[in-house]
């Protein structure tokens, strides 16, 4: 009776100590997998806000355009920021279905209420409409025509 | 078993309780991002809803003294920031300017110059291209001088054949019928005449330049033409605008042609301006008959009848007219413009100066009008502006929105010195508006100057080296010389009033702004007899000591010294308004029943309105005899929203009455009724929205009798009638035409063989016509029944130059009872 006893006494630690384990093992990949899931739900969560609320925030105007002659045809384009938070500029394309010229801005920042101006050479026509898009870092197009005076 | 299970339950339990509070955590970032993205969404489109509500017009754009005068109105429901503005010169490309603004105009409000302070010369010769930008983006781009794409324009010429020597009207329609959206400013425009053997003096435009024409907005042009030539030659007039697309031109041909037919001519025996097609049912003309209306005077449809017009003074009448009334008929006018046109002068002087004889004014310039010799409406002087470089500048809205005259230091006008300037003896008044530029030099600058033969007497008004205004009477003597000197330094851009008065010799008081600023009392004898010229804005031809500002109604009293003392007619000169508050009249148009008791119905009232500015209207006449084409415009216009009925048995009334101001207070009198009175648009009357039938007249002719009509002949030539000439009724109702031959003329019969007696210039004859029938002259056909018609005479005759003509004068509705 005493030995019996004293087996079955070894074995219930032992056994309670893998269950414990087992579950705590369990438990802890669990938690560490739900945190995972959680914290990359949130950084997309995040991603996307910002990217939304700037968008919704930034206001661009193709403020005026005008042509030039000397020393050789251009368009200038002048642009306004009236939004709400700063952009930054970063295409302009020019197209009136004969030419087609799309310009990298690198310097194209403008903060909220600044404007920013670019001359772009550029064989306008008294008689082809530009069509004239601007793009922004954060993927937002603009676009305006204007024809050749 | 149990103890384990409970432990790893705990155990479990905490994993569990672990990952709810982290879903619960990221559940709760999740609704608070949601919340901020949603109150950006919010701001966000709040702000998109601003930009749609901003919105401005542009209300006025002029160019002068090669500044650009741009008047901007918010129209739209929040505030606007201008922030800059972009011009191009369009004359030559890539002159492109950019300039920054800070101005903002309130809701409703407008502000004014806005354009003041950049440093930007604009001529009125070249095309600009302008675009106005906000602070929220909105821009708006608009044309000066200039069209960019064709115009509609239309060119009439009323009427298009006319006798030698007539005068008429050339109209140019431009209107803005863009597909840009463009707006264009200070358009003027271009007429030329080419002769194609008869030649035209004109004069106009009214207006020149057009100042805003909006997309589908319409600006017209008028001029007026005489035109001399031979039978069948011929003018062509090409008008364009200044600066438009080439070829955007239209021409109208003018002939001069015999009258032979009244459709041709245009013109009328009875009614110089009004032709039958000029004479609808919504002009009601205001006549001096009084007749069934009231006590009061008639208005209906139908031209003067000679040029024996009526001149109502305002200041001892209202001026109110009826329309008759008819107990069968209701009459349906439409909502719309109810525009009344008046026709009058203005007195000269505030009540309190209206004197006679030697206590009157002498000489009177006003400068509402740009000429080279400006008006005096004394008619006394003449007045002659330097020329090329020493001409002062006219501005049209140089002082109380009316013209002044702009010296530019060396410029000048001067002005023949007789008996009504020359001074010789006291007493003497000199007034006169002064607007000095604040950036004027710091040395003399005349406004007034006049000096005797010898050089050594003058009399002279100017501002000295402090900006003071300085009054001096130089008699010669040094014990002859008074002065009167302002305390204050009135080089300051601001409209200021001069009263300078010499009582007798060689004593002077200086009043500005209406309060005395200094006296300066020698006694003595010390006359000064002017000869030469009085020149103003200088002391010479040549410009010495020339003003820099604005100089305007320039008024003096050769023999008169201006009395505030007892009639405060400092005061009353000082608070007179010789621009566009000249008067204020009250106007109430409304519908009356046959007793002119009003109806107590909100819905018969077309207008009540009080206070109306009258602009001052006086440079072209004299107001004690007012003679023919001297007489002022005014349209005062109402709008109903609603249809107006003038039930059977009501009447149409208007009542103009005279709002005198307490002090300063001008006068005003109107015509009325006179054939004489040609130009602009004629005589005074109100015109109403279209309505469905002619309102009743005053005519009445009984079918049991003979009807009698009389016909004013106005000259110059004197007039025969033919045999064929009738009157003719036309029923309202139907159309059907009833007419009877006019057989009688002054007691003499008409017949195949016989014509009428010569109706002399100036004279009036009465005709008798047969009871009118559906056929004339055939008494078996029907006798014209009661009821409403239109009346219409038309004449055959010819006069006395050996011209024939056939017209049609319209007498509006009567009643055939």
């Amino acid at each position: 009776m005493t030995m019996r006893r004293k087996r079955r006494g070894l074995a219930t630690v032992v056994s309670t100590g893998i269950l414990l384990s087992a579950v705590a093992i369990m438990g802890s990949m669990l938690t560490a997998w739900s945190n995972s899931i959680f914290a990359t739900e949130q950084h997309q969560l995040n991603t996307v806000y910002a990217e939304g609320v700037n968008k919704l925030n930034e206001f661009l105007v193709i403020e005026h355009v005008w042509f030039g002659n000397n020393p050789s045809k251009f368009v200038n384009v002048t642009m306004s920021n009236v939004g709400n938070v700063g952009l930054n500029v970063t295409k302009i394309t020019l197209d009136n279905s004969i030419d087609k010229t799309s310009l990298l801005v690198t310097d194209g920042g403008i903060v909220r209420g600044d404007d920013f101006s670019t001359e772009i050479g550029y064989n306008w026509t008294t008689t082809e409409p530009i069509e004239i898009t601007v793009t922004t870092e954060k993927g937002t197009i603009y676009q305006t025509f204007a024809m050749g005076p | 078993m149990k103890h384990r299970r409970g432990l790893t339950t705990v155990v479990g339990g905490v994993f569990f309780l672990i990952v709810i509070i982290t879903a619960a955590s990221y559940l709760t970032y999740s609704m608070n991002l949601f919340e901020n993205f949603s109150e950006n969404v919010f701001a966000a489109g709040q702000e998109r809803e601003n930009r749609k509500k901003e919105a401005f017009d542009i209300s006025k754009l002029t160019i002068e003294n090669n500044k650009i005068n741009l008047d901007i109105h918010n129209s739209g429901d929040i505030p606007v920031s201008f922030t800059r503005l972009w011009v191009e010169n369009m004359t030559g490309v890539d002159e492109v300017y950019r300039f920054d603004l800070n101005s903002t105009v309130t809701t409703g409000n407008t502000v004014q110059n806005i354009l003041e302070n950049i440093p930007f010369i604009a001529l009125p010769t070249e095309n600009y291209k302008m675009k106005l930008v906000t602070d929220r983006g909105t821009t708006k781009e608009f044309s000066v001088n200039a069209s960019t794409e064709p115009l509609h324009l239309q060119l009439f010429a009323l009427p298009e054949a006319v006798p030698t020597n007539f005068k008429s009207t050339i109209l140019l329609s431009v209107t803005n019928n863009s597909t840009e959206n463009t707006i264009y400013t200070n358009i003027q425009p271009i007429l030329s005449p080419i002769s194609l053997g008869a030649v035209a003096e004109f004069e106009g435009p009214i207006p020149a330049p057009h100042s805003v024409l909006e997309k589908g907005e319409t600006a017209i042009f008028e001029w007026s033409y005489r035109i001399t030539g031979d039978d069948g030659d011929k003018i062509r007039f090409d008008a364009s605008v200044l600066n438009g697309v080439p070829g955007n031109i239209v021409s109208k041909v003018v002939t001069v042609q015999i009258i032979e037919f009244a459709e041709e001519s245009g013109s009328s025996l009875v009614s110089k301006f009004l032709t039958a097609e000029s004479a609808p049912d919504d002009v009601l003309i205001f006549h001096k008959e009084n007749f069934d209306a009231l006590g009061e005077r008639q208005m209906f449809s139908s031209t003067p009848e000679d040029n024996v017009g009526e001149i109502i003074d305002f200041n001892s009448t209202s001026a109110i007219f009826y329309t008759n009334t008819d107990a069968n008929v209701t009459i349906n006018i439409p909502a719309g413009n109810w525009n009344t046109i008046l026709r009058y002068i203005s007195s000269p002087m505030p009540e309190s100066l209206m004197h006679a004889g030697l206590d009157r004014e002498t000489m009177s310039y006003h400068f509402e009008t740009d000429l080279d010799s400006p008006l005096d409406t004394t008619t006394n002087t003449v007045m002659t502006l330097g020329t090329g470089t020493n001409r002062p500048l006219w501005n049209s809205v140089g002082h109380q929105g009316a013209g002044a005259y702009e010296f530019s230091g060396n410029d000048f006008a001067s002005i023949a010195i007789n008996d009504n300037n020359d001074l010789d003896s006291s007493p003497a008044t000199t007034s006169g508006w002064f607007n000095a530029d604040s950036s004027g030099p710091s040395s003399d600058q005349v406004i007034y100057y006049g000096e005797s033969s010898s050089g050594n007497d003058l009399y002279e008004i100017f501002l000295d080296s402090n900006g003071y205004l300085v009054y001096r009477i130089d008699a010669g003597n040094p014990s002859e010389i008074a002065t009167c000197t302002s305390s204050v330094n009135y080089r300051d851009n601001s409209w200021h009033h001069f009263v300078a008065i010499m009582p007798s010799d060689n004593d002077c008081e200086l009043y500005v702004d209406g309060l005395l600023e200094d006296t300066d009392i020698h006694g003595g004898n010390g006359a000064i007899a002017l000869t030469g010229s009085i020149y103003i804005g200088a002391r010479d031809n040549i410009g010495t000591n020339g003003f820099n500002g604005l100089i305007d109604d320039v008024i003096h009293w050769d023999n008169y010294a201006l009395d505030e003392g007892t009639d405060n007619e400092v005061t009353d000169l000082f608070n007179t308004n010789y621009g566009v508050d000249g008067h204020l009249l009250d106007f109430n148009i409304k519908i009356v029943d046959e007793f002119g008791n009003d109806l107590g119905n909100s819905n018969k009232t077309i207008t009540q309105t009080f206070d109306v500015s009258i602009p001052y209207s006086g440079d072209l006449g004299e107001y004690a005899a007012p003679v023919s084409d001297i007489w002022g415009q005014f349209n005062f216009s109402a709008v109903t929203s609603e249809a107006k009925i003038i039930e059977s048995g009501e009447r149409l009334m208007i009542n103009m009455t005279y709002a005198p101001k307490n002090s300063g207070n001008l006068n005003m009198k109107m015509v009325i009724d006179d054939t004489d009175v040609v130009s602009g648009l004629g005589n005074s009357f109100l015109q109403i929205p279209s309505p469905d039938r002619g309102l009743p007249g005053y005519g009445a002719y009984d079918n049991s009798a003979r009807g009698t009509i009389s016909i004013f002949n106005p000259g110059p030539t004197d007039n025969w009638i033919k045999y064929q000439s009738r009157v003719v009724f036309e029923d309202e109702d139907t159309g059907e035409p009833y007419a009877a031959f006019i057989d009688n003329a002054d007691g003499a019969t008409l017949s195949p063989d016989q014509d009428s007696p010569p109706i002399l210039a100036n004279t009036t004859a009465v005709y008798e016509f047969e009871r009118p029938r559906s056929q004339p002259g055939n008494v078996a056909s029907n006798l014209i029944p009661e009821g409403r018609y239109q009346m219409f005479v038309f004449l055959d005759g010819y006069d006395s130059a050996g011209n024939i003509f056939l017209q049609t004068t319209p007498l509006g509705v009567v009643r055939v009872t």
